[in-house]
C-alpha cells in the first residue's frame, strides 16, 4: 500500500488535516476533520451538496481561513505564503477574464507564477485546439476548461485542487478534459484532489477517495482498500433483526426484501455461515455510508492522522 | 505534430496585426494594468484634455485680466467679467474638476474589486503564486496613483488659472464649493475619498453596477450636499463691527462674506434683517437697542489653511474607509 507515495519527510503527505473546522455564521461547513492524502494520489472528493467539499478545497487553496484546526500541504501549514506556488486551484465555474485573449491569459500565468512552464501550458492549449488570439469570452465551455487547466498545469503544481471539473461540460468535452487531466497529472506526478458528483468519473479516474457528509469525513483512503474492507452479504432472512453472524461485523446498512436479507458490512474477520459475500462496488459503499450517518467513519491506515513524528511513519 | 513545429510563434496574433508590445510591466502590475487599462487610460486622457483646455482658456483670460478696460473701476471689471465668456469658462472648468472625484469613484473605485468578485476572477488571481495581500496592494496602489495624477494635474492647472481672477470668479465668494472644493488640495482629497468609497461599495455589494450607483449617490449627496454644511464648521470667521449709522461693513478685499448681524448695546446679536422692512428703521432700531452692524467673513489669506485642514479631514476619513475595506478583503472567505 502507499506504493505511489515518494518516501521521506513532510513531502509524503500532500495534504494533512488535523481537527480542521470551518464555520460560516452559526453553521459548521466542515467540522473536526482529520485525514491524510498521500502524495501522488488521484483522490476523488465526494459527498452530497453542502457536505463541505467546496469548503475543504477553499481551505486548501487559501481562499478561506479555517475556524479551528490546521491544514498542511506537503508538510507546510496552509497559512504560509509559500504553499501558494505549490498548489493550483480550479473553481467550479472556471473563472477567467473574458476580455483577455488566450495568449494574454497564458501571459498572466507567466507573470504571476515564478515556476511557470510555458511549454506545458501552450501544449495543452494548442492540442485543443484553442486559437491563441481568441478572446476568452468567445470560447466554448470545453475550450475554457482546457485553458483553465493549461493555466493550472503551467504553474507546475504539486497538488491540483479541482472543484467539479467536469460539471457543465458536454459529454464529449468531459471525456476530453478527463483524458487531458489524467495524462498531465501522470506526466507531472501531480497529486490531484477533485470533487465530483459523478461516481463513474471517480471510479475510473481516482485511486483514492475522500467522502464527506455533514461536514465530517466518512470515508478516506485508497479505493482498493476501502472496497476490500467491505462485503456485500446476501442470505435467507430467518430471524428478526440482524442475524448474529452478521452482527459481529460493523453493519453499514441492511435491508430485507421478502425472505432475503442483504447487508453492507465492514468486515471484522471472515464472514461465517451460509452467506454469499461479494466485494461491493464503490457506489454501493459510498451510498451506504452517506445514507447511514450512524456508521462510524472509516479511514484506512494511510489516511489516518497519527500523532507520531514523520520519521517514525516513514520507517 | 503541429504543436511541436509551431513553438516560438507566440506573435502569430491573428486578430490585430503586430501586437507584441515590449514587456514594460511585469508581474501583478501587468495584470492590473491589463485588466483596468480602459478605465485608467480614459481617466488620464480626459484629464489631459481638461488640462489642455484650461491652459488654453488661461491664456485667453490672462489678456483680459491684464487689461480689462483702461482706467475702469473694479466694479466695472466685475460686471464685464460676469457678462463675458470667461465667467462661463471658469464655471466649466470648475465643473470638470468637480466631476473628477465622482468619475474616479464610479468608474475606477467601484469596479476595482467588485468586478473580480462578480466574475469570480478573484479566486483565479489569488490562487496563483502571489498572495492576496500583494494583489490588493498593487491594485489599490495603481488606482490611487492614477487618481493622484489626474486630480493633482487638474487641480494644479485650475488653481493656477483661477488665482489671478479669485475676486471675480463666483463673484469672489471662494467659500462656496464651486471654488473651495475645486482648488488647492481639495480635489485630490475628494478624489481619493471617492475612490475609497467606490472600492468599499464594491466590496460590500460585490456587484459592479449597484456599487457604481452607490458610489455615485455618495459622491452626489454626501460630498455634494452634506459637505456643504460641514466645510466651514471647523473655522472661526473674522469679525468687523461698525456703528449702525455707517451701515454694513464692506467685505475686505479678497474676503468672503460668512454672516451679517446687528448688535445691541449689550453685545447681543440679532438677525441682520432686523428692522429692515420697517417704515421707520431708525425708531425700530432705537426700540430694540441696536447700535452696531457686524460682519463675519473669512479673509483670503485664511483660504490656504482652511483647504488643507478640510483636505486633511477628508483624507483621514479616506484612510479609515480604505483601511477597514482592505483589512476585510484580506481576511474574508471567497
Amino acid at each position: 500500500m502507499g506504493g505511489t507515495a515518494p518516501p521521506g519527510g513532510g513531502d509524503r503527505w500532500a495534504m494533512e488535516a488535523r481537527g480542521l473546522g470551518k464555520r460560516y455564521g452559526r453553521k459548521w461547513a466542515l467540522r473536526d476533520c482529520s485525514f491524510r492524502l498521500p502524495a501522488g494520489a488521484i483522490c476523488g472528493l465526494v459527498g452530497s451538496n453542502g457536505a463541505g467539499k467546496s469548503t475543504l478545497l477553499s481551505l486548501a487553496a487559501r481562499l478561506t481561513r479555517p475556524t479551528t484546526g490546521g491544514l498542511s500541504l506537503f508538510g507546510t501549514a496552509v497559512t504560509e505564503d509559500e504553499v501558494l506556488a505549490r498548489c493550483a486551484y480550479l473553481a467550479q465555474d472556471k473563472p477567467l477574464f473574458p476580455r483577455f485573449t488566450v495568449e494574454e491569459t497564458l501571459r498572466m500565468g507567466a507573470e504571476l507564477n515564478p515556476r511557470w512552464d510555458r511549454a506545458v501550458a501552450e501544449r495543452i492549449v494548442r492540442s485543443g485546439p484553442v486559437p491563441m488570439g481568441d478572446r476568452v469570452g468567445t470560447l466554448s465551455g470545453g475550450q475554457r476548461s482546457r485553458l483553465a487547466l493549461a493555466l493550472a498545469f503551467g504553474k507546475r503544481p504539486e497538488l491540483l485542487l479541482l472543484d467539479e471539473p467536469m460539471a457543465e461540460l458536454d459529454p464529449l468535452s468531459q471525456h476530453e478534459i478527463a483524458g487531458l487531466l489524467m495524462a498531465e497529472a501522470a506526466e507531472q506526478g501531480t497529486t490531484v484532489l477533485m470533487s465530483s458528483h459523478q461516481l463513474a468519473d471517480v471510479a475510473t479516474m481516482c485511486d483514492h477517495l475522500l467522502a464527506v457528509a455533514d461536514g465530517r469525513v466518512r470515508l478516506a483512503g485508497a479505493i482498493d482498500e476501502l472496497l476490500d474492507a467491505h462485503r456485500l452479504v446476501t442470505g435467507a432472512y430467518l430471524v428478526d433483526g440482524v442475524p448474529p453472524e452478521i452482527a459481529r461485523h460493523t453493519v453499514v446498512e441492511s435491508r430485507t426484501t421478502g425472505r432475503q436479507f442483504t447487508a453492507l458490512i465492514r468486515r471484522q474477520g471472515p464472514v461465517e455461515g451460509d452467506w454469499r459475500a461479494t466485494e461491493p462496488s464503490l457506489e454501493e459503499v459510498l451510498l451506504g455510508y452517506l445514507r447511514s450517518p450512524g456508521t462510524p467513519p472509516l479511514l484506512t491506515a494511510d489516511a489516518q492522522v497519527t500523532d507520531e513524528h514523520e520519521g517514525e511513519v516513514a520507517a | 505534430m503541429s504543436a511541436t513545429v509551431t513553438t516560438g510563434t507566440g506573435n502569430e496574433a491573428t486578430g490585430e496585426g503586430g501586437k507584441q508590445p515590449p514587456r514594460v510591466l511585469r508581474g501583478m502590475a501587468w495584470l492590473v494594468w491589463r485588466q483596468h487599462r480602459v478605465a485608467f487610460l480614459a481617466c488620464l486622457l480626459l484629464t489631459a484634455a481638461g488640462v489642455a483646455n484650461m491652459l488654453w482658456e488661461r491664456a485667453a483670460t490672462r489678456d483680459f485680466l491684464k487689461n480689462p478696460r483702461p482706467g475702469a473701476l473694479a466694479v466695472d471689471v466685475a460686471g464685464l467679467f460676469a457678462n463675458s465668456s470667461y465667467d462661463s469658462a471658469y464655471q466649466d472648468g470648475a465643473w470638470l474638476v468637480t466631476c473628477l472625484p465622482l468619475a474616479v469613484g464610479v468608474f475606477l473605485g467601484a469596479p476595482l474589486i467588485a468586478g473580480d468578485l462578480e466574475r469570480g476572477t478573484l479566486k483565479l488571481v489569488t490562487t496563483q503564486s502571489m498572495t492576496r495581500r500583494h494583489w490588493l496592494t498593487v491594485k489599490v496602489a495603481a488606482a490611487a496613483l492614477v487618481t493622484l495624477v489626474c486630480s493633482v494635474a487638474l487641480s494644479a492647472v485650475y488653481t493656477w488659472w483661477w488665482r489671478p481672477a479669485h475676486d471675480l470668479v463666483n463673484t469672489g465668494r471662494w467659500t462656496d464649493g464651486v471654488v473651495f472644493d475645486t482648488t488647492g488640495p481639495m480635489p485630490v482629497a475628494m478624489a481619493l475619498l471617492n475612490l475609497a468609497v467606490g472600492i468599499a461599495a464594491g466590496v460590500l455589494v460585490r456587484r459592479v453596477l449597484p456599487a457604481m450607483a452607490l458610489t455615485f449617490a455618495f459622491g452626489f449627496f454626501v460630498l455634494g450636499w452634506l459637505w456643504d454644511g460641514v466645510r466651514l464648521l471647523p473655522f472661526t470667521p473674522r469679525v468687523i463691527t461698525n456703528p449702525v449709522e455707517q451701515g454694513q461693513p464692506p467685505v475686505p478685499e479678497g474676503g468672503a462674506r460668512f454672516d451679517n448681524w446687528t448688535v445691541d448695546a449689550h453685545g447681543g446679536l440679532h438677525g441682520f434683517g432686523t428692522c429692515f422692512n420697517e417704515h421707520t428703521p431708525a425708531d425700530c432700531r432705537t426700540n430694540q437697542g441696536i447700535v452696531a452692524e457686524r460682519l463675519d467673513y473669512f479673509g483670503f489669506d485664511q483660504m490656504n489653511t482652511m483647504q488643507w485642514v478640510d483636505a486633511g479631514i477628508l483624507l483621514a476619513v479616506t484612510v479609515l474607509i480604505a483601511g477597514l475595506t482592505l483589512g476585510w478583503v484580506r481576511k474574508r472567505s471567497l
